[in-house]
């Protein structure tokens, strides 16, 4: 028990190495996505400015310039991740080691969540900087809570499509282009989620960001009222689907496994 | 136990869809014992990556059963992966932004390696294949033979039981596949309890490393017996190639009679000199002798002799029917 606790955890840190530091040696590619973060939020931030609307929008998007990076890369730093290391042939040597799968997942989720930390806060830190927005800090510890329970929630949702996508190989990529835009708009990154109305909401909830920011941005932003459900409601919703995920997640990678061994879907075509 | 892998009945089918089933292998069985270099020799599509991939745990076999270090690879497989190792020729895995001394450093964690013995072999290893100075560069600037040598660093730092190498000298130059063959025997005569499994289209590469080999064409293994006695096994008559400096037709018709049934003498020309060339399958060794005198009564000189050895490659030529050059079919593996 105690061996396969190690291994797990040494191969969740040598994964999640390489999304930490081996990352940070392409300095363009950060500062690109830093700016481009920045760029979004800064165009919405304008629109609302022109509409007239009150100071509590400026505050809601730049939570969502916050959070947008860490849906991109669960979308396409952990959904999309085995289909990558496939096209890379590093998925044969990850299985052919004793490592378990989810190790590889996990490690990935947390070197991810902590290379985009960085990129969000300087989305943040730019957002306060510039647009001298407000927020609250008397519920922080709470806030904070709720931030890594959504992130909890939002890479635990991430697994459970790599193992999809793994077994769909490229269709996947394609899907993932797809849905990024609408599950965007869903999830209300710069606008609030209620105004998508009850019947949308009702899918966008499964989007972990969807009710984290919402949450979010009531515990943080002052004078924001147009929330979807009370916190308290939507923090057991991330929690029951944090846990869900990661039941699926397990269930799903030791299913997919199995059917890409039976169906030769582990190695590329032409190996 | 002597045995490291044991391969029984095992077939493996792909369903395309659209097309006819493809049977990979048809019933294939062979046995890999503890210290041994094997080789496995087949055409594209022969099915020879196919077997690996279920040995190595990456493929269900269809049916069949194969055991490695005595488990079960479609249901042991969790034993099974601790002691294997898998090296691939014109393998680009990893990552690119890792220096080299990283990337070897992340494998061995997937194996729950302790750092610090982790690092004592990758330096030891890396010093072994002469990239110990290299250690800091980025995987991404590493040449083709460098990479390979890392991979191979890569495959013997977990100090594996059983190591697939699948082609492991693919497109790397003579330097680096020297180093790549020479690493490979030492390792296995090393420790007693080691074997390597390998692929190759270089039938000398085979030749020189293996103490047996299968040779497999459509999904079936032709032959499996020691380098050595597949090419005795091609033909048991000694082969000359000697150049004169004059010889008639009608003097080799004598020279055939004085040599007997069962020699056979062919006359040519040599390519450069476009001197009379003489090809000769004798039944013993010993009746070169003879031939030389014979030659010589004839007033004949000697220029250049040599013995024709076959080669493992004629072995191959002789069941499979065509060279691995000739090859044009693709791989069903995917």
């Amino acid at each position: 028990m105690k061996k396969k606790l190690l291994l797990f955890l040494r191969t969740l840190n040598a994964r999640a190495y390489v999304r930490i530091f081996g990352q940070m040696r392409e300095a363009t590619w950060v500062v690109a996505s830093v700016l481009g973060g920045f760029f979004t939020m800064t165009t919405y931030i304008y629109l609302y400015r022109t509409l007239g609307t009150g100071s509590e929008f400026s505050g809601l998007v730049v939570l969502g310039g916050f959070m947008t990076p860490f849906f991109l890369n669960v979308l396409w730093g952990v959904a999309m991740q085995l289909y990558w290391e496939k096209e890379m042939g590093n998925l044969e040597l990850m299985l052919v080691s004793p490592a378990p799968l989810p190790a590889f997942l996990v490690g990935l989720s947390v070197g991810g969540a902590m290379h985009t930390m960085l990129r969000s806060l300087a989305v943040l830190f730019f957002g306060i900087a510039v647009f001298k927005v407000k927020f609250t800090v008397l519920h922080l510890p709470l806030a904070l809570f709720v931030f890594f329970v959504t992130l909890f929630s939002m890479y635990g949702l991430g697994i459970v499509f790599s193992s999809l996508f793994l077994y769909h190989g490229r269709d996947a990529w394609r899907t993932a282009d797809l849905v990024m835009e609408p599950t965007n708009v869903l999830s209300g990154s710069y606008f609030p989620a209620r105004f998508l109305g009850f019947g949308l909401l009702g899918i966008a909830a499964l989007i972990p960001t969807t009710l984290g920011l919402d949450a979010l941005r009531q515990l943080l932003v002052p004078s924001f009222t147009v929330k979807v459900l009370d916190w308290h409601w939507e923090l057991l919703i991330l929690i029951g689907l944090g846990l869900g995920f990661a039941f699926i997640a397990s269930w799903a990678l030791r299913s997919v496994e199995f059917k890409a061994r039976r169906d030769a879907r582990l190695t590329l075509r032409w190996q | 136990m002597h045995t490291a892998i044991q391969v029984e009945n095992l077939t493996r089918v792909f369903n395309r869809r659209g097309t006819a089933p493809f049977h990979a292998l048809r019933g294939i069985s062979f046995d890999v014992s503890y210290g041994e270099i094997f080789g496995l020799l087949g055409p594209n599509g022969a099915g020879k990556t196919t077997t690996i991939k279920i040995m190595s745990t990456l493929l269900l076999p269809t049916s069949g059963c194969v055991t490695v270090a005595g488990f079960d690879v479609e249901k042991d497989y969790a034993h099974v992966r601790p002691l294997i190792g898998l090296i691939s020729g014109g393998e680009t895995s990893g990552y690119g932004i890792l220096t080299v001394e990283e990337q070897l450093w992340m494998f061995s964690q997937f194996y729950g390696m302790e750092t610090p013995v982790a690092r004592a072999r990758i330096e030891e290893y890396l010093k072994l294949v002469g990239m110990w100075d290299s250690r800091r560069q980025q995987m991404n600037r590493l040449s083709t033979g460098m990479r390979q040598k890392v991979n191979l660093v890569r495959g013997l730092v977990t100090d594996p039981k059983v190591l697939f190498l699948d082609e492991p000298t693919l497109g790397v130059d003579v330097e680096a596949s020297v180093v790549i063959r020479s690493i490979v025997r030492d390792w296995v005569q090393e420790k007693p309890e080691r074997s390597v499994i390998l692929t190759t289209h270089y039938m000398a590469e085979a030749d020189e490393l293996c103490s047996r080999v299968a040779i497999i064409n459509h999904g079936l293994i032709l032959a499996n017996a020691p380098p050595s006695q597949l090419k005795q096994d091609l033909d048991s008559r000694a082969h000359y190639e000697i150049t004169v400096d004059r010889l008639t037709a009608g003097q080799l018709d004598l020279i055939a009679a004085f040599m007997g049934e069962g020699n056979d003498l062919v006359l040519g020309a040599d390519k450069v000199t476009n001197s009379p060339m003489l090809v000769a399958h004798l039944m013993h060794e010993s009746d070169i002798a003879r031939l030389i005198t014979a030659l010589a009564e004839q007033g004949a000189t000697l220029e250049y002799m040599r013995k024709l050895e076959p080669t493992l490659e004629d072995a191959f030529l002789k069941m499979v029917g065509r060279r691995f050059e000739d090859e044009e079919e693709a791989s069903p593996v995917s």
